[in-house]
C-alpha cells in the first residue's frame, strides 16, 4: 500500500510539474466517434455481358404414358442453367491483379409472386489472376474458378471432335456475329462454329500456375483443385485433381511435352480408403511442310478399395496433311486400355463407373455414356482401340468431308450398349433435364443438351458381362454447298452418320441383323440470306436405330419392318422384321435470324419432332417447340 | 430487402460503367474492396487413435469478392455499398454461391460544417464507454499467423477497436479565438439489435445504443472531453415489459507537453455507470418499477512519456474500476465462451463425441467463434486465456497499476515491448478474500538483416505472455492459476517478396479457478471450481509471397493440439494445410 501511495504521489507531481513545460502539441482533427474514409480509388472495373431472353413453348401431341397430363409448356429463360442477364465484372488493382466475377440474373416472368423471384447468383465463379515477370520467365498465377483449363487429350481436354453437327439449334454461349449470315458462312468455310472459351476445355476450381518464356524454351502450366467431374459424396471429403504440363519447344516445328495428372478421392470419411488414379503422358508434335504428326503416349494406373487395375497404356496418334494439299487427310489411331481411367480427358471412361460422382444433382449432370457407347469420329473411349481416316475435298462450291472408323474393345465389358441420339437430342433432353434412366423403359439419360439411350444385351457371360468383345464402325459424311439465288447467299449442309456395333470385326458399319445396334442419321440444313439483316433457316433430320435379337425386345408381340417404305414396295431384301429396337426420330425445323442492330439479334426457331418405336409401343413422343431468342451483347 | 439493394447496386454499377461516355461518372463512382481465396484442409493426426468416428479429414474453401462501391453524386455526399460475392470451393455452376449486401452507408457533410453518416457505422468513444477491446492472446501475434488474424478481424468488422453498429451519427466542431481553442460535438443513435419474433405472438424489443461526446481543446496543452453512452431497450417495440437501461458517463482531462526531443502526456479519466431493468406496468395501470440496479464508477490516471524519434515510449498508470461498473459498449467481449458457441473445426472428438475444448489454434484461426453483438451483461470468459483483464481496461472489480513500454534503436535492428500490470479485486467474489493478478507481456523482434546490412529480410521475433492469479484463504476458496504463452517466429526472405516462415506457439495453463455463473440480470448465481493443467501447441511452417500489405499469397502447414494432465479430457492433435490469397483491391 505504501508503494501504491508513493506511486500515486509521483504521478501527481509529474502532472503538476508538466503543466508548465514547453508547448509542443500538433494540430489534431476534430473528434468523431465514426471512422473517417478517404477517396482512394484503387481498382478499375469494367462490365460486359449480355441479355438473352428465350421464350419457349412446347406442345406435346404424343407423350409418354407416365405424363402428368401437362402437355404444354410456356416458359421464359433457358431450361438449362443459363443466364438471362450475364454481367461480367472485370477489375484490375493497382498491383496488376485482375479479378473477375460473372453475375447471373434470371427472371422467370411468371408473375410478381416472391416464389418466382430468382436470386442473384454467379454463372461460373470468381477468379483472381496475377502475372509476375521475372528474369527466369513470366509466371501467371490464378486462383478461384470456374476456369476453363486444357492440357493434353489424355489428361485434361474437353470433348472436341470434327464439328460435324447441325447448326440449326443455337447455344447461349454462341457469340453474335457481325451479320446473321456469318454463322453459316463461317461454318461453310472453316467448319468451326465458335462455342465460346469453354469449348474443348474442362471446368476447374483451384490454383492455376503457368510459366512461360522460361529458359531453354520451356514452359509449364498446371492446376490443383477440383473439376466438376471430381466431386465427393461428402463435400468436405478429399476429392482433388492435380495436373501439370512441362513443355519444350525444341524448334518452331517440334514440340515435346510431359504431362502428369493425379486424381484422388476418399471413399470413406472414417478410413484412409481412397480411389486414386494417375497418368503420365508424353506428347510429341512435329510438323513438316505437308505433314503434321501428333502423338501422345500415356501410362495410367487406377486403384480403389475394391480393385487394383494396375497399369494401363494409352496412345493417341494423329497424322494430318496440310490444308493446302488437294485432299487433306487426317488419320487417327488410338488405343486406350481399360486400366487407363480418367474423366477429364478427351475420351469417355467406360471401365470404372464408380469414378463418376453419382451425387444427387451432380451425377446426373456429368455422367456421360459409360456402357460401351457408340460415338462419332474423334471421340476416343477407354477399353477400346481403333483407327479412323478423315478427308476433305472441295469440288468448286461443293465441299465434302467425311471419315470412316473401325474400333474394337480391348476387353469384354458391360452387357449393354449406349448411343447418343443425333436427331432430337436437345429436344428430348429438354423434356426431362439431367435425368438418369427415364422414359417408359428407363433407357433414356439426359445430359447437357443431349440424350443417350442404354440398350441391354442378352448374350452374357457367367459374371454378367457381355459374352463377347464389341466392335464398332462409324462413317460420317458431310456435304456443304453454297451459292447465290436472286443475288442472295444460301447454304446447304448435309450430314450423314452411320454407326454400328457388332460381335465381329467389320470394315464398314453394318445394318443387318448381325449388328447389335445400327444407327443411321441424316440431317439437312438450309439457310438463305433474305437481306443483310435476315436469314431464314430450314432443317430436316431423320434418325433410324435398329437393334438385333441379342438386344432388348419390345412389348409389341408383332414384329415390325425395319423400313416401312421398302415394306410397302414389297422389297423384302431391303428390310427385315424385328421385335427389337426399331426407332425412328424425325425433326422438321424452321427458323429466322434477324439483326436488330449492332450486337442485338433476334432468333426464332420452330421445330416439329417425333420419337417413335413400333416395337416399344410406349416410346412415342410427338409435338412441336417454338423458341424466340433475343440476345443483346454489351 | 437485401436482394433489392443488391440489384440496385448492380444496376448502379452497370450504368456507372457501361456508359463509359463520361469521365464525370467515373469520378462519381469508384471502387475498392477485398478479394480472397481460402482453402483449408484439416486432418486428424495419424498418431491420434482415440477418435475413430470423426472424419479423417475435412476440407473447405471459398473465393470471395467484397466489392466496395463508392458513389459520390455530389461533392460532399458518398453512398457506400459493399457487395459480397462468395463461391464455395467445390461447388460448380452457381451452387454454393452467396451474393449479399455486407455494408450500406451514406455519409456526407452538410454545408461543409456538419458531418453525418447513416447506415453501417464503426464507432468508438473512450475505453470505458464504447470500445471494442482486442481479443486475448492477440497482442503479440507473430507475422506468420497474421493472415488468420486478418480474416478474423475482417469478417467480424473489427477495425481500430470500433464496434460495427447500424444507425445514424453526426459530428461538428467549433473553433474559437479566445477562452478555448476548439469545441467538438458528436452524437449517434444506433440499433445493435432489432425487434424480432420469439414465438408466434411474442417479440423481443429493439435494443438501442445512443451516445454523445464533447471534446474541447482548452489550450495547446489541455484537452477536456466528456462522453455519454446509453444502451437501452424500447419496451414498446416488443411484447416484453422488461427493458434494460445502462447509461455510462465519462470525463477525461488530457494534458500534454514536450520539447523537440521528448513528449509527455497525462490523462485523468473518470466516470460512472448505472444499470437497471425497467418493469413497465402500463397494462396493470400501476407505476413502473426498476430492479437489479447497479451503480459503479471508475478512475484512471495515466502518464506517458515518449521520445520524438520514436525509440522509446513509456506509460505508467493507475486504474480503479468499481465492482458494479457496467458499460455494455466497453465490456462486451470479442470472444464468447458461452456454452453452445462451439468450435468450427472438429467441434466433437473422441469416440464418445465429446465437445472439443477450445484451443489456442481455434482462437487464432476460427472467425466464427467471435462476437459482433453488444451484450448488456458481462459475457462468459475463460480465465486461462485472460483472467486479469477479461473485459479490457473496463474490467470491473479491479484496482491496480500498469506499465507499458516500447523500445527500439534508431536503425530498428531491435524492437521491444513490455506490458505489465498488477491488479487486485476491489471486493472478493464469494469470499472476503480478494484475488490479485499479475501480468507480464514482453515481445522482441530482431531485424537481423538490418544488422548485417542485407536487403532481404531475415528477422526473428519472440514473445512471452504470463498471467498469475492468486487468492488466499482456506483451501476451498484459495486460487492459484498461472498461464503462459510463448511465441517464436522466423521470417526469411529467399527471393524478392518471397518469404519462408516458421513459427511456434505454446500455451500452458496450470492451477485452479472458479468460473462464475450469472443470471439474466448479470448477478452471480454460482461458482464452479475448475482445475486446469493443459498445454496447447501450434507449430507452423509456410511460405509467403507478399506483394504489399494486405496483398499476399500464403501457404502454410500447421500442427496443433492440446494435452491435458489430470483432466477429464482426452488429448488431441490435428494438422492443417492452409492457402490464402488475399488481395486488397
Amino acid at each position: 500500500m505504501r508503494v501504491m501511495r508513493g506511486l500515486f504521489q509521483f504521478l501527481i507531481v509529474c502532472w503538476c510539474s508538466a503543466s508548465f513545460a514547453q508547448d509542443t502539441i500538433t494540430q489534431k482533427k476534430p473528434f468523431s466517434s465514426n471512422s473517417l474514409s478517404f477517396n482512394n480509388p484503387t481498382s478499375a472495373i469494367t462490365f460486359s455481358g449480355f441479355y438473352r431472353f428465350l421464350g419457349f413453348v412446347r406442345n406435346q401431341q404424343e407423350t409418354f404414358p407416365n405424363n402428368s397430363g401437362k402437355t404444354t409448356v410456356i416458359s421464359s429463360g433457358d431450361a438449362y442453367r443459363e443466364p438471362m442477364f450475364l454481367l461480367k465484372l472485370n477489375g484490375k488493382t493497382r498491383d496488376n491483379i485482375t479479378f473477375g466475377a460473372d453475375l447471373m440474373l434470371n427472371s422467370l416472368y411468371k408473375g410478381p409472386s416472391p416464389e418466382h423471384t430468382k436470386a442473384l447468383t454467379l454463372n461460373l465463379g470468381l477468379n483472381l489472376t496475377t502475372s509476375i515477370a521475372t528474369k527466369f520467365g513470366t509466371f501467371n498465377f490464378k486462383s478461384g474458378g470456374v476456369s476453363w483449363y486444357r492440357q493434353s487429350r489424355l489428361t485434361v481436354w474437353g470433348n472436341r471432335s470434327f464439328n460435324r453437327i447441325s447448326i440449326f439449334e443455337r447455344r447461349p454461349q454462341t457469340p453474335l456475329n457481325k451479320l446473321p449470315v456469318d454463322r453459316y458462312s463461317k461454318y461453310y468455310n472453316s467448319g468451326l462454329v465458335d462455342q465460346g472459351i469453354r469449348y474443348g476445355s474442362r471446368a476447374f476450381q483451384g490454383i492455376f500456375l503457368q510459366g512461360t518464356k522460361l529458359p531453354f524454351n520451356f514452359s509449364v502450366k498446371g492446376v490443383i483443385g477440383k473439376s466438376n467431374f471430381n466431386r465427393s459424396l461428402l463435400e468436405t471429403s478429399d476429392n482433388f485433381t492435380g495436373c501439370f504440363q512441362l513443355k519444350n519447344m525444341l524448334s518452331p516445328s517440334f514440340k515435346i511435352a510431359y504431362n502428369y495428372l493425379s486424381s484422388w478421392a476418399d471413399t470413406d470419411s472414417l478410413s484412409d480408403e481412397r480411389r486414386n488414379y494417375f497418368i503420365h503422358t508424353l506428347e510429341l508434335d512435329k510438323k513438316w511442310s505437308k505433314i503434321q504428326v501428333q502423338m501422345e503416349l500415356g501410362l495410367g494406373n487406377y486403384r480403389d478399395p475394391l480393385r487394383t487395375l494396375g497399369y494401363g497404356e494409352a496412345i493417341l496418334l494423329n497424322i494430318k496433311t496440310a490444308k493446302s494439299t488437294k485432299v487433306p487427310l487426317n488419320v487417327q489411331l488410338y488405343r486406350i486400355s481399360p486400366q487407363f481411367v480418367n474423366v477429364t480427358g478427351n475420351f469417355l471412361n467406360t471401365s470404372v463407373l464408380e469414378v463418376f460422382p453419382n451425387v444427387a444433382g451432380i451425377g446426373t449432370t456429368v455422367r456421360t455414356p459409360y456402357q460401351s457407347p457408340m460415338v462419332g469420329l474423334g471421340f476416343p473411349v477407354n477399353n477400346r482401340q481403333g483407327a479412323s481416316i478423315n478427308a476433305d475435298i472441295n469440288l468448286g462450291k461443293l465441299k465434302l468431308n467425311g471419315g470412316i472408323g473401325v474400333f474394337a474393345e480391348i476387353d469384354t465389358s458391360y452387357a449393354a450398349l449406349s448411343y447418343i441420339h443425333n436427331v432430337n437430342s436437345q429436344t428430348l433432353s429438354r423434356i426431362y433435364l439431367f435425368a438418369q434412366n427415364w422414359g417408359p423403359y428407363n433407357a433414356l439419360n439426359s445430359t447437357y443438351r443431349g440424350v443417350f439411350e442404354n440398350v441391354n444385351i442378352t448374350d452374357t457371360s457367367a459374371n454378367g458381362l457381355a459374352n463377347f468383345k464389341k466392335f464398332f464402325n462409324t462413317i460420317e459424311f458431310q456435304a456443304k454447298y453454297s451459292n447465290k439465288i436472286f443475288g442472295k447467299n444460301y447454304y446447304i449442309f448435309s450430314l450423314t452418320r452411320l454407326n454400328s456395333c457388332q460381335k465381329n470385326l467389320k470394315a464398314l458399319p453394318q445394318i443387318g441383323k448381325q449388328a447389335l445396334i445400327s444407327q443411321l442419321s441424316e440431317e439437312l440444313d438450309f439457310s438463305i440470306e433474305l437481306n443483310e439483316k435476315t436469314v431464314v433457316v430450314l432443317s430436316y433430320g431423320i434418325e433410324k436405330i435398329i437393334g438385333n435379337a441379342s438386344t432388348d425386345l419390345g412389348d409389341n408381340p408383332d414384329a415390325t419392318a425395319t423400313n416401312t417404305f421398302f415394306e410397302r414396295l414389297g422389297w423384302e431384301k431391303l428390310y427385315r422384321l424385328t421385335n427389337s429396337r426399331n426407332q425412328k426420330n424425325t425433326l422438321l425445323g424452321f427458323g429466322i435470324d434477324y439483326k436488330i442492330g449492332q450486337n442485338v439479334m433476334v432468333f426464332f426457331r420452330y421445330n416439329q419432332y417425333r420419337y417413335f418405336d413400333p416395337n416399344f409401343i410406349e416410346n412415342h413422343l410427338k409435338g412441336w417447340e417454338t423458341m424466340l431468342e433475343l440476345k443483346i451483347n454489351f | 430487402m437485401k436482394r433489392c439493394l443488391t440489384l440496385l447496386l448492380v444496376v448502379c454499377a452497370v450504368f456507372g460503367s457501361v456508359n463509359e461516355l463520361q469521365a464525370q461518372i467515373k469520378d462519381k463512382i469508384w471502387f475498392d474492396g477485398q478479394a480472397r481465396s481460402y482453402f483449408a484442409r484439416d486432418a486428424i493426426d495419424k498418431n491420434n487413435t482415440e477418435d475413430t468416428v470423426s472424419a479423417k479429414n475435412t476440407s473447405n474453401g471459398y473465393n470471395l469478392l467484397d466489392l466496395n462501391t463508392h458513389v459520390n453524386p455530389i461533392k460532399d455526399i458518398e453512398i457506400f455499398a459493399q457487395l459480397r460475392i462468395r463461391n464455395s470451393f467445390g461447388s460448380f455452376f452457381g451452387s454454393g454461391t452467396e451474393i449479399n449486401v455486407r455494408q450500406l452507408r451514406a455519409k456526407g457533410t452538410i454545408n461543409d460544417k456538419i458531418r453525418f453518416s447513416v447506415g453501417d457505422l464503426f464507432l468508438k468513444q473512450s475505453r470505458f464507454t464504447l470500445y471494442n477491446y482486442d481479443e486475448e492472446l492477440s497482442g503479440y501475434e507473430n507475422d506468420m499467423l497474421k493472415p488468420y488474424r486478418d480474416i478474423i478481424h475482417y469478417e467480424n468488422f473489427y477495425t481500430e477497436n470500433r464496434w460495427r453498429l447500424q444507425g445514424i451519427q453526426t459530428d461538428f466542431s467549433f473553433k474559437f479565438d479566445r477562452f478555448i481553442r476548439t469545441l467538438a460535438f458528436d452524437f449517434f443513435v444506433t440499433r445493435p439489435r432489432g425487434s424480432s419474433a420469439i414465438s408466434g405472438t411474442t417479440y423481443s424489443s429493439d435494443l438501442l445504443l445512443s451516445g454523445g461526446s464533447m471534446v474541447s481543446e482548452i489550450n495547446k496543452n489541455i484537452t477536456l472531453s466528456g462522453n455519454y453512452v446509453s444502451l437501452f431497450e424500447v419496451a414498446s417495440s416488443g411484447t416484453q415489459n422488461i427493458s434494460v437501461r445502462n447509461p455510462v458517463y465519462d470525463m477525461a482531462l488530457l494534458h500534454h507537453f514536450g520539447n523537440e526531443k521528448h513528449h509527455f502526456e497525462q490523462k485523468l479519466e473518470t466516470g460512472f455507470s448505472q444499470r437497471h431493468w425497467l418493469h413497465s406496468e402500463l397494462v396493470n395501470e400501476i407505476a413502473d418499477s426498476i430492479s437489479n440496479e447497479t451503480k459503479g464508477m471508475f478512475f484512471e490516471l495515466e502518464n506517458k512519456y515518449s521520445k520524438k524519434d520514436s525509440t522509446l515510449s513509456l506509460t505508467l498508470g493507475y486504474r480503479y474500476v468499481d465492482p458494479n461498473f457496467r458499460s455494455a459498449g466497453a465490456q462486451t467481449r470479442r470472444l464468447n465462451f458461452a456454452a453452445g458457441n462451439g468450435n468450427t473445426i472438429y467441434p466433437l472428438y473422441t469416440n464418445m463425441s465429446m465437445t472439443r475444448p477450445t484451443s489456442v489454434f481455434d482462437l487464432v484461426s476460427d472467425d466464427r467463434i467471435y462476437n459482433q453483438d453488444l451484450s448488456s451483461n458481462l459475457m462468459v470468459f475463460n480465465p486461462i486465456y485472460s483472467n486479469a483483464l477479461p473485459y479490457g481496461d473496463a474490467t470491473p472489480n479491479r484496482s491496480g497499476v500498469y506499465l507499458k513500454a516500447r523500445l527500439n534503436n534508431k536503425s530498428k535492428v531491435f524492437l521491444g515491448k513490455i506490458n505489465a500490470g498488477f491488479f487486485k479485486e476491489v471486493i472478493g467474489q464469494g469470499t472476503a478474500e480478494k484475488r490479485s493478478f499479475g501480468l507480464v507481456k514482453a515481445a522482441i523482434k530482431l531485424n537481423i538483416h538490418r544488422w548485417l546490412n542485407w536487403k532481404k529480410e531475415l528477422s526473428f521475433s519472440a514473445s512471452s505472455e504470463s498471467e498469475l492469479t492468486n487468492r488466499g484463504g482456506d483451501t476451498i476458496s484459495s486460487i492459484n492459476l498461472f498461464s503462459h504463452q510463448v511465441n517464436a517466429s522466423l521470417n526469411v526472405e529467399l527471393a524478392k517478396k518471397f518469404f519462408i516462415q516458421a513459427s511456434y506457439k505454446q500455451f500452458n495453463a496450470n492451477g485452479n479457478e472458479f468460473l462464475t455463473e450469472r443470471d439474466n440480470y448479470g448477478d452471480i448465481t454460482y461458482f464452479t471450481s475448475t482445475q486446469v493443467n493443459q498445454k496447447d501447441h501450434m507449430l507452423s511452417i509456410g511460405m509467403l509471397y507478399k506483394i504489399r500489405e494486405n496483398v499476399y499469397a500464403n501457404l502454410q502447414y500447421n500442427w496443433w493440439g492440446m494435452t491435458f494432465t489430470d483432466q477429464p479430457y482426452s488429448d488431441y492433435k490435428y494438422n492443417r494445410l492452409l492457402f490464402i490469397l488475399s488481395v486488397a483491391l
